[in-house]
This record gives structure tokens, sequence and C-alpha cells, in this order.
């Protein structure tokens, strides 16, 4: 992120700001929607990061950090839709994409196990696998982004990729029982 | 080919697949609209300036004012227990609805920490050779395989080790302790640590204790260092490592200490001197 956008948001300069907050929307949103797991709360919590961001950015003490920063206010944007939408469950609109033709993950099947294992974890668990394996970062950065110590994003990343291996793991005991139950 | 990829590499596609789209350019325009109408908070400037200029009056005068505070307070709230009988009735405390997320700002802690009982339940552990204690109402759960340097460095929280499980915390971590041992491999104390500690290429903050000052903790008779919640002992030719996996928890890291002995491992390993 240029240091230079970020002074000048920092400053008052809207213009400025709708830069960044354009150049970091989609992966903001990619971000509120893995975790979530719901379009409407994850557009929410896009939408209260970057009122959030405007609002609180003149606190940012560096500059450089902008984009961590903007990572921990989605996460905690997160956890606020995430408790406010759960008194209306019924009306969630679970996220399903069509199926990609190019099938990079392996299988269908793989697929629908990870989902099922996905929306098993904690919603922590869940942010954590996403500043991990989606965004890509450290486990330390992880856990300053969540604000908790090295130690428990470690943690979370650990028993949340276990309980990720262990459904892609029964679904292939599945199919092996399923492919010689045909086959008897 | 699922079998060839790794449940990492399995996972990052995965999410890759699944995070495509945009934010539809509705959000992003209400977005601006709500911020194009709302002040910016100010930063920290005035108030650090104000401390950095003129460090000892504002320290006094901060110190006073939270004496003041805290003063007032405990005339104004009676113990909770007391209520409101023959006192003055404690005046409403206006809640912000909105909370502000600063860059210091964290979410709420998920669980009150509790700070953790005395260790006072004995916990033997021939695997590895020593013997604890740890808090009556925890769980132990022993080690399902010896602790390796090469494959279980970097699994924080592997079976691997003995583990010790506070019931009473909620979530994922209720793992509160572990101990392992491991042989020396042929290192001395502290090459085995600097190996331990060398981070993985994609993590510069693997081991807190690589970069923390160590001091001094005599266990059970031998040389032992720790560092925030980790504390190493050198024992004959094994490392014998303790983790405490929720910081400011030193105290409670020394009293078990101070019930850790040592003895011949069962595993096939040369024995401990």
């Amino acid at each position: 992120v240029a240091r230079a956008l970020v002074e000048a948001a920092q400053h008052g300069d809207h213009d400025a700001f709708e830069a960044l907050a354009i150049g970091a929307a989609d992966r903001l949103y990619a971000i509120a929607r893995l975790i979530l797991r719901d379009v409407p709360a994850a557009e929410d919590a896009v939408q209260e990061t970057l009122v959030h961001a405007w609002r609180d950015l003149p606190r940012l003490r560096d500059p450089e950090r902008f984009d961590a920063w903007l990572h921990r206010l989605l996460v905690n944007a997160c956890a606020d839709q995430g408790r406010f939408r759960r008194r209306w469950s019924a009306e969630v609109q679970i996220v399903r994409l069509e199926p990609t033709t190019d099938d990079a993950t392996g299988s269908m099947a793989d697929r629908d196990q990870l989902e099922r294992g996905f929306r098993r974890l904690k919603p922590e668990q869940r942010a954590a696998v996403v500043l991990h394996y989606y965004v890509g970062l450290p486990m330390s950065e992880v856990a300053e982004t969540l604000g908790i110590p090295v130690g428990t994003a470690k943690s979370r990343i650990h028993y949340a990729t276990e309980a990720l291996r262990a459904a892609l793991e029964a679904d292939a005991r599945t199919s092996v029982a399923a492919t010689n139950g045909r086959s008897a | 080919m699922n079998g060839q990829r790794s449940v990492e590499e399995r996972i990052s596609l995965w999410l890759e697949e699944e995070a495509a789209g945009q934010l539809p350019d509705r959000v992003l325009d209400a977005s601006f609209d709500q911020t194009r109408a709302l002040r910016q908070r100010p930063g920290p400037s005035v108030w650090r300036s104000f401390l950095m200029s003129r460090p000892i009056p504002s320290l006094i005068a901060v110190g006073a004012a939270v004496i003041v505070f805290i003063v007032g307070v405990s005339f104004l709230r009676p113990g909770s227990d007391q209520g409101q009988v023959g006192g003055v009735a404690p005046t409403p405390t206006a809640t912000p609805v909105d909370v502000t997320p600063t860059e210091g700002y964290s979410p709420p802690p998920e669980r009150t920490p509790l700070p953790p009982p005395p260790p006072d339940t004995p916990f033997t552990s021939d695997r590895f050779g020593y013997d604890i204690r740890y808090p009556a109402g925890w769980t132990a759960t022993p080690a399902s395989g010896d602790w390796s340097l090469d494959t279980d460095r970097t699994d924080a929280l592997t079976a691997h080790s003995d583990h010790f499980i506070d019931d009473r915390l909620a979530g994922d971590l209720q793992t509160f302790m572990t101990v392992w041992s491991t042989p020396l491999g042929g290192m001395t104390g502290d090459e085995w640590i600097r190996a331990y500690c060398t981070p993985p290429q994609d993590d510069p903050g693997w081991c807190d204790a690589g970069a923390a000052t160590f001091k001094p903790i005599p266990v059970d008779g031998h040389d032992g260092q720790f560092s925030d919640g980790q504390a190493f002992i050198p024992v004959g030719d094994r490392m014998y490592v303790v983790t405490i996996w929720r910081p400011g928890n030193e105290p409670f890291l020394r009293q078990v200490l101070g019930t850790m002995t040592f003895h011949q491992p069962a595993s096939t390993s040369p024995p401990a001197s």
C-alpha cells in the first residue's frame, strides 16, 4: 500500500481513502465471506470495516501497517456480524459457488468435505485458517491480527487443520467403503 | 491426484476457489456515502505530545487523576452485595454503543482468564522419564508417541507430548501445559535450544524463547532455564521441555517446575544420567 495514500487519508483526504478502499475491497470481501460463510453478513462486515477504517485512520501509528490493521478491523467486524446474525440464522444465505471447471481442489467430494468440515469450525478457528492459508500470513501476523498469543494462533490452525484432515479422511474411507460395497 | 497434495495445499486451493468474487459496487457506494458524512476521530498526537513535552508534570497529573478516580469510584460504588441500601444510588454509566476498533483494539476475550489452581495431583511419564504435579480437576493426556525435533518442532500442540488440559476453559485452547523430553542427539543444551528455536522459513515469530532473555531455574537439582512460558531442562543426554500455553503464568510455571523430578525414561533412547 502506498504510504503516501495512507498518510493523505489520515489527514482527511477522502479521495485517497477511496483509492485505498477500492484496492482492498475484493480481498476484504473474500476474507469476510470465507469466515462468515454468509454473503449479506460479509457485505455488512466489509462496509463496517471501511467506515471504521475511515473514522479511526488518524489513530493508525504506522502507515506501513495499514493492511494488517485493516485485517484486524475486518476480523472484529466479522465477529460483530457473527454475533448479530446468529439470532436470524434461519435467514442466513449460504455461500454456494458453482463448481469450477478445472477442479483445482481435486474433486467434488473434497470440496464438499472441506465445506462441511470448515462449517463445523468455530468462527475464530475459521478466521485463523483464512488468514494463514488464504491470505498467507505467518503465524506471528495471524496472532497479531487476531489479537491473540502466537501459541493460540498455532493451536487454532493446528486444530482446524486436523479437523479438516479428518473430514477429508472420513470422506476417503466412505468412498472406499462405497466402492467395495458396489464391487462386492 | 488428491493423495499427492497435502491437506494444507488442498485447504489453500479450496479457499481460493471459494473466495472468488467481487464486492458489489453498491456496498462500496454505501460505505463511501457513510464515510463522506463522517468526521474522522483525531489521532493520539495531542495527548502524546502533551505527555512527551512535559513528562514529569504530566505523569503527576495523570497519577493524581487516577487516584481521584479510584477514590471517587470506591465512594460511589458500595460492595456489590450491599446494593443501594443506605447508599448513594449509583449514577448510571453511559455505555457507548459504538465500539471503537482502534489500532490497539482487539476482540473481547473469549473466556474469562482463570488463574490455575495449585499443582497437587501427581503425574508420571514413563515414556519421557519424569514426575510432575498438575492441578486437580485438569485432565492429563499422555503422549501418543515419542517427541522428535524433526517432526514435532513445528507442531505446536503435537500429540507427541503430554497434555495437561484445563477443562474449565472453553474453546480450542484447553491445553494449558505440555511436557515432553527428547534425546539431545549429541548437542549441548544451548545448541539444542537454538535448533528448536530456528524459525521455519515462512514464520519469523516461531519460537518466543529464541529472542527472549532466559532466566535460570533449578529443577530437581538440574540447571534449567526458562523464558515466558517455556522451560528447558537438560538432564543427562535428554532435554526436558515444559510449555505453558497461556501468557502471564510464570508463577504457575515456577510452581510446576518445583514439583518436577526426573527418572529414566522407558523409551529405547539411552538413559539419562
